[in-house]
């Protein structure tokens, strides 16, 4: 896991040499999402992102996967600079993402409910309500981390309300290292 | 109301707010309908959205409608507007960047019937076949079309050596063995 962290960092920091350090700005990618999920030890088979934004946070989940499936509800205009970005990568990581965009949160709900995955990365709205949203169409695969926790304020603070219930309702097994948060089945 | 009515309706409807030349253009004005009828599916995955309109025929037909295409035109939105949000919420329209994330949405999910309209070429058609024909039952589109642009789709399913091929041009069933 670590030589896999180890290549994830150096292909952020190509990525982010060649185009830029706004392309990682606000992403879980500088909280250290490569070490969390070195940490937690495990490669999975397929791995859904809520939340793609600018597509990095793919490119370090890919590193732990053997596909990503990242899901977001964007806007058509801002395709090409998610396409652009992966144009930098190992073809064999890039062949490992997947991108699909939904218009609305129903659809992200249908489609969710028809795929097979066994890890979810939650990076998507941050709002309680979109927050819980997320966390109950893709609990079933039984392993949920969620970025951003516990912030709060500005409408953030889903990540961690979602979260504390699920622990203070004793559902599942809650572990945090901030600003992630793990979420497994019992 | 009949089934069909209600079909047929929503299809004026969404003529009137789009344009009819959309729906000229559809594969509706090839009898979608007749090739659904007395069927129903819990989850029909859809090869190709275009407009949109074949996804809502497709709604009556199955629980949820999966939809994926690689450019999102522009009228789709107004052709789901159209629609009541009940049926809206049965028609899920994804978008992806190429083939290979088609490829590999497409195997991690489960659906029970394929409607292929997407590429027209025998490339696009082989892909879009062998990706869905997991579930057991594909209907193509094009079938055997006379137009030069979309010859590969006859020429794909005329190759098909597994499962039994029913043509009912512009359509072709494909169901696997021993599925009906």
């Amino acid at each position: 896991m670590r030589v896999a962290q180890a290549r994830a960092d150096k292909c952020i920091a190509d990525l982010t040499a060649k185009e830029g350090r706004a392309v990682a700005a606000c992403s879980a990618v500088g909280d250290g999402l490569a070490e969390r999920m070195a940490a937690n030890g495990l490669h999975y088979g397929t791995l859904l992102e809520i939340g793609t934004y600018h597509g990095v946070g793919a490119i370090v989940l890919a590193h732990f996967a053997d596909r990503v499936i990242t899901v977001d509800v964007t806007p058509p205009s801002d395709r090409q600079a998610l396409r652009d970005i992966y144009r930098w990568l190992e073809p064999d990581i890039a062949a490992r993402i997947c991108q699909v965009w939904v218009p609305d949160n129903a659809a992200k709900a249908t489609l969710v409910a028809s795929l097979h995955f066994d890890m979810a990365f939650l990076d998507g709205g941050h709002s309680e309500m979109q927050t819980a949203l997320d966390f109950r169409i893709t609990r079933k695969c039984g392993t949920c981390l969620f970025h951003d926790y516990p912030m709060s304020g500005s409408g953030c603070d889903g990540p961690g309300i979602v979260l504390d219930r699920a622990s203070d309702e004793n559902d599942g097994v809650v572990t945090t290292c901030e600003p992630f948060g793990w979420w497994r089945a019992a | 109301m009949s089934k069909v009515e209600c079909i047929m309706a929503r299809l004026e409807k969404a003529r009137r707010a789009i344009g009819s030349d959309v729906t000229r253009e559809s594969c509706i004005g090839d009898k979608l309908i007749e090739q659904l009828e007395g069927q129903h599916f819990n989850m029909a995955l859809e090869i190709g959205t275009r407009h949109g309109l074949s996804a809502m025929v497709l709604a009556h037909y199955a629980e949820v409608v999966i939809t994926i295409d690689i450019e999102r035109h522009p009228l789709l939105d107004a052709t789901l507007a159209v629609f009541n949000q009940g049926l809206q919420s049965r028609i899920c329209a994804l978008h992806v960047r190429n083939d290979l994330d088609k490829r590999l949405l497409v195997s991690k999910l489960d659906f029970d019937m394929a409607f292929i309209d997407g590429q027209h070429t025998f490339a696009g058609a082989e892909l879009d076949f062998m990706i869905t024909q997991k579930c057991g039952r594909v209907l193509f589109h094009d079938y055997p079309c006379s137009s030069p642009d979309h010859r590969g789709v006859g020429l794909f399913v005329d190759s098909i050596t597994t499962g039994t091929v029913t043509a009912t041009p512009p359509f072709a069933w494909w169901h696997a063995d021993g599925v009906s």
